[in-house]
């Protein structure tokens, strides 16, 4: 059995989804986390998390991955998630679903928020009207997951929900449909149509129409009678009214109000007034971003780390050693070298940054399970809009202090493409956590005692180039955005301790693995380069394959402070991932202490500001030219977000040098 | 015409009419439920002005300046 999950954002479709399934998906308080398909196991078969969508035809990037999940996926089912406190709106989704003919089941969700806003729903009798298999349950409290779970088993027949649109709409379906294959499931003909009335442009990739002309006309003429009838203020408004009645209709017969109750609104609003205000607002934002830099930097994260550091250099790496000899290693031989300067110092000192990074994630999943960053991005709404950006664009930009991947993929919420791209094209100078050893290893060598104000710095400067080259782009390239923001604001919810622990779990592995293969990798072909030359093995390090590929690009390098071939390598393999700058460091300068003779304050400060700026890792790049589509971007946020490095890392090394 | 950027906090009305919104946005807005004939409260106006958050059939939404500008109210 194969079901796709579909519903409104934010109703909870991935917390159904991860109640039922093994697999975890991303969860949080606001609408548009899930920006792709997610598929999934339960006891019955396979589940697709679909994006959250208000209705089958889209209006930004990830609604329109549910037309074509509907059209072209193989499926036995659809479970169509509900919020049940707010059933006028979504039930609109629902009867999009029911009228493609596919077997539905409603799952009427936070139903424990219905009846704590003092109402009853009559489900037996929204089952009868709606022809549909329907359970209430709540993915918070488990309640009615069992239920749910038994109406899985077996998909009943959608047994043809029909709804009847007025002359003037049939009529125009008819004549659409007699364009179309009549081979097709007349209802799938139906269905069809009447999306395609709604504007639904994408329907016609995926269905057989024969005479595309003659759609446009179908199309504005039934426009016309509808708007002449006064029966909506365009088709889609009128097809709406028709839906709206219809459900209007079914909740009167279903719902029942208990008792008034409020006062948990009345609160909300409260907090609200002060989280939006434009100072106190700024203000707390600010403060909760220090909290977590805090946290993460100079608390707690910084001590579980050095600890971690202690033991590998002190303790593992020599117990490492020791072992090595014991079975006959020689000192100072190849397989020390190795796995001691190569390995350890590589991947060890990765690992090291696990407890910084795992509370950065843990801060930043508690943050969005809250419905915070929703009025975050209504906040900073106005001010976003003069740099040309949307409120929405706040999402992606602090995601991207964890990691620039899903930062651009949580773009695809932005509709207005140019916003969306411009946002795209300024990730990148988001300081993503993989870029922390670099920032720690420099800081500490050469700023120590103002060690966490210099790193602090990293993340002020990266958001200051993001704002000022958007404003930048935004004068000229990316010209006349639609400039169009509107935001459903979510109810404040206490983080379930559950979802904040696995998704913290999801990321911590994701780094954990990334440091096992891709780094592993990286630091053993690293050391090899080092330790070989054109002449075979390198008597010294500058006669190695890696000296002469450094000192190729290090006159690059020269007036930005460091043009020696060690610290262009590192930057070299840094495009891989970000980590591996401060792995090949280790590797190349054979630790800390020689790193430390290798830079002055400036230089270091320099190279620091360069790693944060110069190009995007290359998952990073891959993602965005997956999400645009288009190579001619990708390369120019390349060749853009060097140019923007270079000048930034000049500016501070050239005017330094000037007072230093 | 009286519109929601006329509304004071607290204020209910019922959405006229929805003229000078653009096609694409008007169909974004009636995802969200913000159509002719629905019953609207303002609940703050926010970022000086800039922003206002409005309640509709129970759902919070937020909107700019321009956008309430032109839904019209009345009753």
């Amino acid at each position: 059995m194969r079901y796709l999950l579909i519903g409104n954002p934010n109703v909870g479709k991935s917390s159904v989804f991860n109640l039922m399934s093994k697999t975890y998906a991303h969860v949080g308080n606001y609408g548009g986390i899930t920006v792709e398909k997610k598929q999934g196991i339960f006891i019955h078969g396979d589940l697709i998390d679909l994006p959250g969508t208000y209705s089958v035809s889209p209006t930004s990037e990830d609604e329109g991955i549910v037309t074509k999940s509907l059209l072209t996926d193989e499926y036995d089912g659809i479970i169509n998630v509900i919020d049940s406190a707010h059933l006028k709106r979504n039930l609109h989704l629902t009867i999009q679903l029911l009228e493609l003919g596919k077997p539905v089941v409603l799952v009427l969700n936070m139903i424990d928020e219905l009846v704590n806003s003092g109402k009853r729903l009559d489900i037996v009798k929204l089952r009868t009207k709606l022809k549909s298999k329907a359970v209430s349950i709540s993915a918070r409290t488990k309640e009615g997951l069992d239920d749910l779970l038994n109406e899985l088993k077996a998909v009943a027949d959608n047994q043809g929900f029909k709804l009847y649109y007025g002359m003037a709409i049939e009529k125009a379906i008819d004549n659409l449909i007699a364009l179309m294959d009549k081979n097709n499931n007349p209802t799938l003909n139906r269905w069809a149509a009447l999306q395609i009335l709604e504007g639904n442009k994408d329907i016609l990739n995926y269905i057989e129409v024969s005479d595309k002309a003659k759609i446009s006309l179908i199309i504005s003429s039934c426009e016309e009678t509808v708007i002449n009838d006064k029966l909506g203020f365009s088709l889609k408004g009128a097809i709406f009214n028709y839906r709206r009645e219809f459900i209007n209709n079914l909740i009167n017969d279903c719902l029942t109000t208990v008792s008034n109750k409020n006062y948990l609104k009345i609160k909300n609003h409260k907090l609200d007034r002060i989280v939006m205000h434009p100072f106190y607002g700024l203000l707390i934002f600010f403060a909760v971003m220090f909290s977590i830099y805090f946290f993460t930097f100079d608390l707690l994260g910084t001590i579980l780390s050095d600890g971690i550091d202690i033991f590998i250099s002190e303790s593992f790496s020599p117990f490492i050693e020791n072992i090595l000899l014991f079975f006959g290693a020689k000192e100072e031989g190849i397989l020390i070298s190795l796995l001691l300067d190569g390995v350890i110092a590589g991947v060890g000192g990765i690992l090291v940054f696990v407890p910084q990074i795992a509370i950065l994630f843990l801060m930043l999943a508690v943050i969005e399970s809250t419905g915070y960053m929703a009025r975050v991005a209504i906040m900073l709404d106005t001010l976003l809009s003069k740099f040309g950006l949307n409120g929405k664009s706040i999402i992606p930009l602090v995601t991207g202090i964890g990691c620039n991947v899903p930062a651009i993929m949580a773009t695809r919420t932005i509709a207005d493409k140019k916003e969306r791209l411009l946002t795209i094209l300024i990730i990148p100078f988001m300081s993503c956590s993989a870029r922390i050893p670099v920032y720690a290893l420099m800081a500490t060598l050469f700023f120590d005692k103002y060690k966490a104000l210099v790193i602090l710095s990293m993340y002020i400067i990266g958001a200051l180039v993001a704002l000022i080259s958007a404003k930048l782009l935004s004068l000229s390239i990316f010209k006349n955005t639609a400039n169009q923001f509107v935001l459903e604001i979510p109810p404040y919810r206490l983080p379930s301790g559950k979802n904040v622990y696995r998704q913290t779990k999801l990321m911590i592995n994701d780094f954990i693995a990334k440091a096992g293969k891709f780094i592993l990798l990286g630091t053993i072909v690293l050391w090899f380069l080092q330790y070989v030359g054109p002449g075979g093995v390198a008597k010294t390090q500058d006669t190695s394959f890696l000296a002469y590929l450094g000192n190729f690009f290090a006159p690059l390098f020269k007036p930005i402070g460091f043009g020696a071939w060690q610290a262009s390598s590192s930057l070299i393999v840094g495009f891989l991932a970000k980590e591996l700058i401060f792995s090949s460091m280790m590797v190349i300068y054979g630790g800390e202490a020689l790193v430390s003779t290798a830079f002055t304050g400036l230089s270091a400060f320099s190279f620091m500001v360069f790693s944060l700026l110069y190009l995007p890792c290359l998952a990073t790049v891959g993602t965005i030219h997956q999400e645009t589509k288009s190579l001619r971007f990708t390369l120019s946020s390349l060749l853009f977000t060097f140019a923007v490095a270079y000048f930034v890392s000049f500016i501070v090394y050239q005017v330094g040098s000037i007072f230093i | 015409m009286k519109t929601i950027y006329d509304m004071n906090i607290g204020d209910t009305s019922v959405i006229k009419s929805m003229d000078g919104i653009s096609r694409q946005v008007f169909h974004r807005f009636l995802d969200l439920g913000i159509m002719p004939c629905a019953k609207v409260k303002l609940l703050n106006k926010i970022n000086f002005n800039q922003l206002f958050i409005i309640e509709i059939e129970d759902v919070e939404i937020c909107i700019r300046q321009k956008d309430a500008k032109n839904i019209q109210i009345g009753g």
